[in-house]
């Protein structure tokens, strides 16, 4: 047993070796950026890091702003991309991304990318705060999923490693970050990384873009609350340059109650287009669905610029 | 649970901890270990179906007992007779009823009877072709005297259920089987390492190959109609390979975990598709349905026409290889496919070479005589028609399927099966392989007496990194699970 035990252990150190190279000669994995907390409560990336998106030749690096992606600040009119992990777009190459697709249909606007897995709505309310001050963008499109809201209200759910609002106390209620130890050996060990992502037990959902929300009877018992949430940022924020993207799973009444606070709304029309999904249980958008969506927020943004 | 999946590494890990350190050495606690394990394995896919498992196993393990009190007396046959009806019965009804109802109701309506008898909503519980007739195999054993029943309820019941082989196979004899659940088990170096490297072989073939193939196959399938005569033999070609890499490929999963816990479980492939003729082809698939049909189907009917000479035979034959059909479930596909394979024995019966089992001859090369090599060619071409009509869902799909092959369009350029490019790449490199490793059980097993420590290494690697490399996207589920 010990010769076998011993073997085996010497095998995968081996084997666990030569995994490690080739997922980073052949950048089987995207390589992760490390988080800090900024002085607004807001998680964003530590400055000064590169990496490379899976499978990609190009290199992504964060800007002096703390954010990944796209950050063109140089034309007259600048639109800012806010959301999650669906705008982060770690899983397809740089050139999926809304602000790179967005910057092809539209050249003569700068795109301005703040995205980051976990970004809650009101979160993303926040993110446009402080980019009102430090990017002064024309236009914020905050890109929303289903599930973005109910994860705002720590009455709903609490998370603690998520930017979220208590409705009773009015109080916004800044995140921590999650295991900081153990997140950093997962990124930096590759095969460790690969294998988290690569099969769906270890994987939460989070990760897999989840964006199923159960709007039951009993979770409607929670639209009093959303009310309250959007009554609140209609006082506290500033929603005239604000549009919101939203998935086209997103739930009608939730649509009714923007429509109902004014609130501009973009909602995606997928037609049931499977492709827009990685798949494989990964419901983030394939580079094709981050087409379709760009065609959708173009055309509404050619409209409204043209006014 | 399957075997390639992390619910069931976890499990298995448990179980090997478990059954090699607390519980080392003491055969009662190991089988306890075994059973428990075996009936939460079979009850994590649908719980539902474990009080059928457990009930039918002891009834037969009462019956089997007395069977054995009977003697001789008739009272022996009858509950031989009763035994066999349970198993059979659970067939029937689980997995035969609805054709049943089907096919009488559709009988009346072809005869201008209106008939509308509804079917019955009947879940199959997963492995019950396989443990049915592992209980029938006791049964008859225990009557016809060639093994004694064993009164440790707890070894027959882990017999019946023991979790690698519940679900597909293969289809242990419980006069094999039985005497290794009673013997001390301890930890052996070499099985154990010949274990894993199976698992590795039959991972390699499932997910490399099997699950590679399967998205293009299954897209050809369904749009017949629009597939030029040449994509439809290539898919035919590979469906071929798709089954047999999908099925073996859990046999070798399935004998290496059997392995790793001390047990020889039965060969189950014997490099089916280097066979000569139909026969030898049959001789090597699926070897231990083949076997158990061959003792309680053939052998009894081949004894019953002995009269009847030639003719006998070939009408003993042709029943056994419609059971072969039957046994893989209710549709009239099945019955033609036993049927057609079946009556490619008549001429090897007629022309007595159905009798000789001559041994493959190569050149200095190592390949085959150039008569051998056409023969193998012929007899895997006649097997894939045979799987054609295996894999359709109905015979008016099969005959579509084989007409669509006989078209001029066989010669046009295959558009589309870009995808199996891979998965066929690697299934060449498997029958290469498989050729020049035929003596042995399987392509990986005694390499530690050919070859040095560090390629043999490096080979394991290179199988590894190939099997997390191309795993297919969509896991796909095992192909004999249906049956």
């Amino acid at each position: 047993m010990k010769k076998f035990i011993l073997s085996l252990i010497v095998f995968f150190i081996l084997l666990g070796s030569i995994g490690e190279i080739i997922i980073r000669v052949f950048r089987l994995s995207s390589d992760i950026p490390e988080r800090v907390m900024d002085e607004f409560g807001i998680q964003r990336f530590k400055l000064g890091q590169s990496g490379y998106y899976k499978k990609a030749k190009q290199k992504w690096n964060v800007n002096k702003f703390g954010w990944m992606g796209t950050s063109d600040t140089s034309k007259d009119t600048l639109i800012t991309i806010i959301g999650d992990s669906f705008i982060e777009n770690i899983m397809n190459p740089i050139e999926c991304n809304q602000g790179s697709i967005l910057n092809n249909l539209l050249p003569n606007i700068s795109f301005f990318e703040a995205g980051r897995s976990g970004v809650t709505f009101i979160e993303a309310m926040e993110i446009s705060k402080v980019l009102n001050i430090e990017v002064e963008p024309k236009y914020q499109l905050i890109y929303l999923n289903p599930t973005d809201l109910p994860e705002s209200i720590s009455e709903v759910q609490l998370y603690s490693d998520r930017l979220q609002i208590s409705i009773e106390k009015n109080d916004i209620q800044t995140s921590q970050i999650k295991s900081p130890g153990l997140k950093k050996i997962l990124y930096n060990i590759k095969l460790l990384y690969y294998l988290y992502s690569k099969y769906p037990i270890l994987v939460d959902k989070q990760n897999k873009g989840e964006i199923d929300y159960d709007f039951s009877e009993r979770e409607k018992a929670n639209y009093t609350l959303f009310r309250n949430f959007f009554s609140y940022i209609t006082v506290n924020y500033r929603l005239d340059n604000l549009l919101f993207v939203l998935h086209p799973d997103m739930d009608k009444e939730i649509v009714s109650l923007m429509n109902e606070y004014n609130l501009k709304i973009i909602l995606l029309d997928s037609k049931g287009d499977k492709k827009w999904e990685i798949g494989n249980g990964d419901k983030h958008w394939s580079c094709y669905g981050h087409n379709r969506v760009s065609k959708q927020v173009g055309d509404y943004l050619s409209e409204i610029l043209n006014q | 649970m399957i075997f390639n999946s992390i619910s069931f590494c976890i499990f298995f890990i448990v179980v090997f901890f478990l059954y090699f350190f607390p519980l080392k050495e003491n055969t009662n606690a190991q089988n306890w270990l075994l059973l428990i394990s075996s009936y939460f394995f079979y009850g994590y896919t649908d719980w539902r179906m474990v009080p059928l498992l457990l009930v039918t196993t002891i009834i037969i393990f009462f019956l089997g007992v007395a069977i054995h009190k009977s003697g001789n007396s008739k009272k022996s046959s009858l509950f031989t007779t009763l035994g066999v009806l349970t198993g059979l019965g659970l067939l029937l009804y689980f997995k035969y009823f609805n054709f049943f109802i089907d096919s009488f109701s559709s009988l009346l309506n072809a005869i201008g009877l209106n008939s509308n008898i509804g079917t019955f909503n009947i879940i199959m519980p997963l492995g019950i072709s396989f443990f049915t007739f592992k209980l029938i195999s006791y049964i008859v054993e225990i009557h016809r005297g060639k093994i004694e029943p064993t009164k440790d309820f707890i070894v027959f019941s882990t017999y019946i259920a023991f979790f690698p082989t519940i679900l597909s196979g293969p289809i242990d004899k419980p006069n094999v089987f039985i005497p290794q659940l009673q013997k001390k088990r301890s930890f052996d170096y070499n099985l154990v390492v010949d274990g894993c490297r199976q698992i590795l072989w039959g991972l390699f073939q499932k997910i490399v190959i099997a699950d590679n193939l399967a998205g293009l196959i299954n897209g050809v399938w369904s749009d017949i109609p629009n597939q030029s005569g040449s994509v439809l033999f290539i898919t035919a070609i590979l469906y071929s390979f798709q089954l047999y890499t999908d099925f073996s490929g859990y046999s070798h999963m399935a004998i290496g975990v059997g392995k790793i816990l001390g047990f020889h479980i039965t060969k189950n492939f014997n490099y089916p598709y280097f066979s000569r003729n139909i026969a030898e082809f049959w001789r090597n698939w699926h070897m231990s349905l083949t076997s158990w049909l061959t003792d309680y189907v053939f052998m009894p009917l081949n004894i019953k026409f002995r009269n009847f000479g030639s003719f006998g035979m070939i009408l003993a034959i042709v029943i056994n290889m419609v059971a072969v059909g039957i046994w893989h479930g209710p549709n009239w596909t099945f019955i033609l496919f036993g049927l057609y394979n079946g009556l490619l024995f008549i001429p090897l019966i007629l022309s007595g070479s159905f009798f000789k089992k001559k041994k493959l001859k190569t050149n200095k090369h190592g390949l085959p005589s150039l008569s051998d090599f056409f023969k193998i060619i012929g007899a895997f071409i006649l097997v894939t028609l045979g799987f054609i009509i295996f894999r359709a869902e109905d015979i008016s799909q099969a005959y579509k399927f084989i007409l669509g092959i006989f078209d001029l369009s066989i010669f046009a350029i295959p558009y589309g099966i870009g995808m199996a490019i891979t998965p066929s790449f690697f299934s060449i490199l498997l029958f290469v392989f498989e050729w020049y490793s035929r003596e042995n059980e399987f392509p990986l097993s005694n390499l530690e007496f050919k070859i040095n420590r560090p390629i043999r290494w490096a080979m394991y690697f290179a199988i590894i990194i190939a099997i997390f490399w191309f795993e297919s996207t969509e896991q796909q589920q095992y192909i004999y699970f249906q049956f």
